[in-house]
């Protein structure tokens, strides 16, 4: 039996009076990709950021890992597991990026030993030998060990997404949301993202919910699919079963 | 309470001055998303011109068209076009500095044309002084009437303008959905220079119709101009006219109100009337909820957020890096006062002020360079400093080094008050407040005998250890030089901290260091009360050095110089901020012997002027030549490992 790493059932979110998420609920089965397509506005950026916890639902629940987390803080989600990347590339625009990655792990080893953070004014940034060999593990595995000194504002989109993905992996968390990580990539960028992923699922006891434009994405990486529409779930399940459903083809597909 | 209806009706006039000022910047605010602080400079040039001409016996509608209609038109057109325009993609601090840089030149590039003295202030619509009736026996006087009357027309023509106008129209589709105007033709940078020209005329009546209810031009009321406007429009949300309107009114009559009501042998009677804008301010920012985001505001124009600017990556801490610097202050300064037939007396003085000023210098390094939190009230905390010192020697007869130590606690605890306050805000917000407190340090707190004693001052001895007496600038040097090593080894430490990296994480991206737990505030609340001590103690030390300051050596207008000057020089890196103070006071020294009494304009100008070219190209000064230093280095470095090889 497959559990869930993520069920989200009966989620509701407003701005104002305006409804933007209605009664959505979707399951991502533990160890599986599982992607969320619709058109611009649908609110699928809403609805990762409900499931972070940096907007707070109207109604409903959220389970992480068989927690319910929907009173969670941000940090406190981080600590059951949960990670994430953004639409819009959030980088330290004047870190390298090793800097981000070793940030990461640091917080990782707070977050996850509850250790009380310390006034650490005066001892200096750089690694401990324990963390330069996680930071390079990470690295190594999604590619960018040769450009660690580079500063981030330097890099492509291309790589910036990556260096999201090495941040967000840094926490070691069990799921790990991903908004548009293919937007701004070519098709051989984004064919090497895809493969990272799927290795990272079949290596590890990751899952990632990720919301995706990319029709080829989604057909070659996902096992599920969700379909939003104007804030609603038109259809969820196993991804060919939704990519075949009538409603899909024509609201979604265009077909 | 049969005077209230009097006081409200004094009130109005000065209301409707703000209002003018206030909706001026809330039109370009949200047409542009920048907050054009010196909307004041633009009030108080267009009003020095005004009368300049005014007096000289132009007639009055020739010399209104030409500077309130058409130059303060053209001023804030220029300004967008030049400067505001380009500033559209940068960070919250360097919009500021831009328009305090404006804020500070102009007013100075202004009297250094005309000359310092200023022009009779002529009545125009009706006569000054003269009463024309009584209303609850408040004596209605002609620039009351006349204030009240073109604030009416205003209002009458603002409304037309913006829901019948066409360009009325382009502004409300600018504003509700930038991308959609645009695809609609219409040019939001057009659009944009005429909000600025509009707000141009608005700050330029303001400032117009100020004087003659002031009987003066002074550049003091610019900046009580920009606050009270600043206030009215931040209790409008920075967004809605109507409520700006009202709120500044309501300012005005309220000022009018609490005066008269505050009893006169209250001792800070003389205080309140001033410090209720700045009162004002801190409160709608606080309350306001509809400010809670101001500084995330961005650009409606800005569809995707460029990537900042590649500055120089943070200096890491580096032994050797630092040694050198310790090696070269400590020699120069030992040879050049030891052996001091190069230094003669009065610029050891100066030196002595500039290792003083070097230290609340580092202040902003710290804060600024790697929270970048932009802190409007350095100079207040250095105030803070130096008063506390004083008092404490003076009252508990504690050696002066203690007091001073003691003094700098507090500071820890003022800043760390001052940032709890503000760390609902972000940004400009925050910004908004550390001024709003420097003025409110400035007019409410400063003058109590408890810490500057009016205008008197306060005394602070040398102090003595053992056999030698600091009274000497040459002992009192190589003691001070000593001390800024220490606090310049102290700020490189924390900045390459563990922490110090989180600060920097955090300014990079606030989402992004969320998004693995790391929490604005707490870093916030540490680096602005570790640089409200540093700014502090070198308050105090500057205190020591002058041995008798005043509240005037510590007013707002240092917290933007000094800001100015060390963003400009760098603020990444400590030598901006010692090459910062040491240049400040080493040219002031020069300007004392050499330029006489226009010191002021001609370093308000220089610095304006300074701040106004960095916007433009934001990497500090010192900083590049750093880092073209560096460069030279590595490619040299790398001819000669490739020669080696
Ligand atoms: N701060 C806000 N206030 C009000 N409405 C908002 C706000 N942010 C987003 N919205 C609206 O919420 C809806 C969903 O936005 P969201 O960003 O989640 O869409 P999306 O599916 O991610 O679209 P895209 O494919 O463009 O990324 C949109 O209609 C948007 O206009
Ligand atoms: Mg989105």
């Amino acid at each position: 039996m497959t559990k869930e790493a993520l069920k989200v059932q009966n989620l509701c979110f407003n701005y104002g009076n305006l409804e933007i998420l209605k009664d959505v609920s979707l399951a991502v089965s533990q160890n599986s990709i599982h992607g969320v397509v619709g058109a611009n506005g649908a609110g699928k950026s809403t609805f990762l950021d409900v499931v972070a916890g940096y907007l707070k639902p109207k109604s409903g629940n959220i389970n992480l890992m068989g927690k319910d987390i929907t009173g969670e803080s941000v940090v406190g989600r981080i600590k059951l597991g949960l990670a994430r990347t953004f639409q819009k590339v959030e980088l330290y625009s004047t870190l390298d990026v090793y800097d981000h990655v070793l940030l990461a792990i640091r917080q990782k080893e707070k977050l996850k030993n509850h250790k009380r953070s310390k006034l650490d004014i005066f001892k200096q940034h750089g690694p401990s030998k324990a963390e330069a060999v996680e930071v390079d593990e990470i690295l190594e595995k999604v590619g960018l060990i040769n450009l660690k000194n580079i500063p981030v504002s330097t890099v492509s989109l291309g790589l910036s997404r990556m260096v999201e993905l090495a941040r967000a992996l840094a926490l070691d968390p069990k799921l790990i949301l991903l908004d548009e990580p293919s937007s701004g990539l070519n098709p051989d960028e984004t064919g090497r993202f895809t493969d990272l992923i799927l290795n990272l699922v079949a290596s590890s006891d990751v899952s990632f919910l990720i919301v995706e434009h990319d029709l080829s994405v989604i057909t070659t990486s996902t096992r599920e699919l969700t379909v939003l529409d104007m804030g609603k779930v038109l259809a969820s399940g196993l991804t060919s079963e939704v990519l075949d459903d009538p409603d899909v083809k024509y609201t979604y597909l265009g077909r | 309470m049969k005077d209230l209806p009097v006081f409200i009706i004094a009130g109005i006039p000065f209301g409707c001055v703000y209002a003018l000022g206030a909706s001026g910047l809330v039109l370009s605010y949200k047409t542009s998303g920048l907050l054009n602080l010196a909307f004041g400079a633009q009030a108080f040039i267009t009003s020095l011109f005004f009368y300049s001409s005014y007096d000289a016996n132009w007639p009055f509608a020739l010399a209104f068209i030409i500077w309130v209609i058409l130059f303060s038109f053209l001023l804030g057109v220029v300004f967008d076009k030049v400067l505001f325009q380009k500033l559209r993609h940068s960070s919250v601090s360097v919009k500021l500095v831009g328009v305090l840089g404006l804020l500070i030149a102009l007013p100075s590039i202004a009297q250094a044309l005309l000359g310092q003295r200023s022009p009779n202030i002529k009545p125009f619509l009706f006569s000054t002084n003269k009463i024309y009736f009584r209303l609850f026996s408040y004596p209605v006087s002609g620039e009351n009437i006349q204030t009240v009357i073109v604030t009416l027309i205003v209002i009458i023509l603002l409304t037309w303008l913006l829901r019948y106008s066409k360009i009325g129209l382009s502004m409300k589709a600018v504003v509700e959905s930038p991308k959609l105007a645009q695809l609609n033709g219409i040019s939001a940078e057009r659009v944009s220079s005429i909000a600025f020209g509009i707000s141009g005329i608005l700050a330029g009546l303001s400032g117009v119709l100020l004087a003659p209810i002031l009987h003066e031009i002074n550049s003091y009321d610019l900046t009580l101009l920009v606050v009270a406007g600043t206030a009215g429009a931040a209790c409008g949300g920075f967004s809605s006219l109507p409520l700006t309107f009202l709120f500044s009114i309501g300012l005005g009559i309220l000022q009018e109100v609490v005066a008269g009501y505050v009893p006169q042998n209250f001792a800070l009677a003389a205080s309140i009337r001033p410090s209720l804008p700045f009162i004002v301010l801190i409160g709608a920012l606080l309350f306001n909820r509809r400010l809670k985001n101001i500084g995330n505001i961005k650009d409606p124009m800005a569809e995707v957020d460029p990537p900042q600017r590649s500055l120089l990556k943070y200096y890491s801490y580096n032994p050797v890096k630092l040694r050198a610097i310790i090696l070269a202050v400590v020699l120069v300064s030992f040879f050049s006062v030891t052996f001091g037939g190069i230094v003669s007396g009065n610029w050891k003085f100066v030196l002595c002020q500039g290792c003083a000023l070097a230290v609340i210098f580092l202040s902003i390094t710290l804060l600024t360079g790697s929270t970048g939190i932009v802190s409007l009230s350095q100079a207040t905390f250095a105030g803070f400093g130096a008063f506390l010192t004083a008092q404490l020697v003076s009252r508990y007869n504690l050696p002066v080094l203690v007091a001073l130590v003691m003094a700098t606690f507090i500071c820890l605890l003022i800043g760390l008050v001052v940032a709890l306050f503000s760390l609902k805000l972000k940004g400009l917000g925050a910004a908004l407040l550390t001024l709003g407190f420097a003025l409110l340090a400035d007019n409410l707190i400063f003058p109590s005998s408890y810490l500057a004693n009016g205008a008197t001052g306060v005394y602070l001895p040398r102090p003595t250890i053992g056999s030698i007496n600091f009274n000497s600038d040459k002992y009192w040097f190589i003691f001070e030089a000593v001390v800024l090593v220490l606090t310049a080894s102290f700020v490189i430490v924390v900045r390459s901290s563990k922490k110090g990296l989180e600060a920097l994480a955090i300014s990079g991206s606030v989402p992004g260091a969320q998004s693995i737990g790391l929490d604005y505030s707490k870093s916030a609340l540490l680096f602005f009360s570790i640089a409200a001590a540093i700014a502090g103690f070198g308050g105090g030390l500057y205190g020591i050095t002058q041995q008798n300051i005043s509240s005037q050596d510590f007013n707002w207008e240092f917290s933007l110089l000094f800001l100015v000057l060390v963003v400009v020089m760098g603020v990444r890196s400590i030598e901006g901020a010692l090459v910062g103070a040491f240049a400040y006071v080493i040219v002031q020294e020069l300007l004392d012997t050499y330029a006489g009494n226009n010191i002021g304009l001609i370093i308000s100008i220089a610095v304006g002027l300074l701040a106004l070219i960095w916007v433009l190209d934001p990497e500090g000064l010192v900083e590049r030549q750093n880092r073209i230093w560096v460069s030279t280095y590595r490619s040299l470095k790398l001819r000669r490992d490739k020669a080696v090889v």
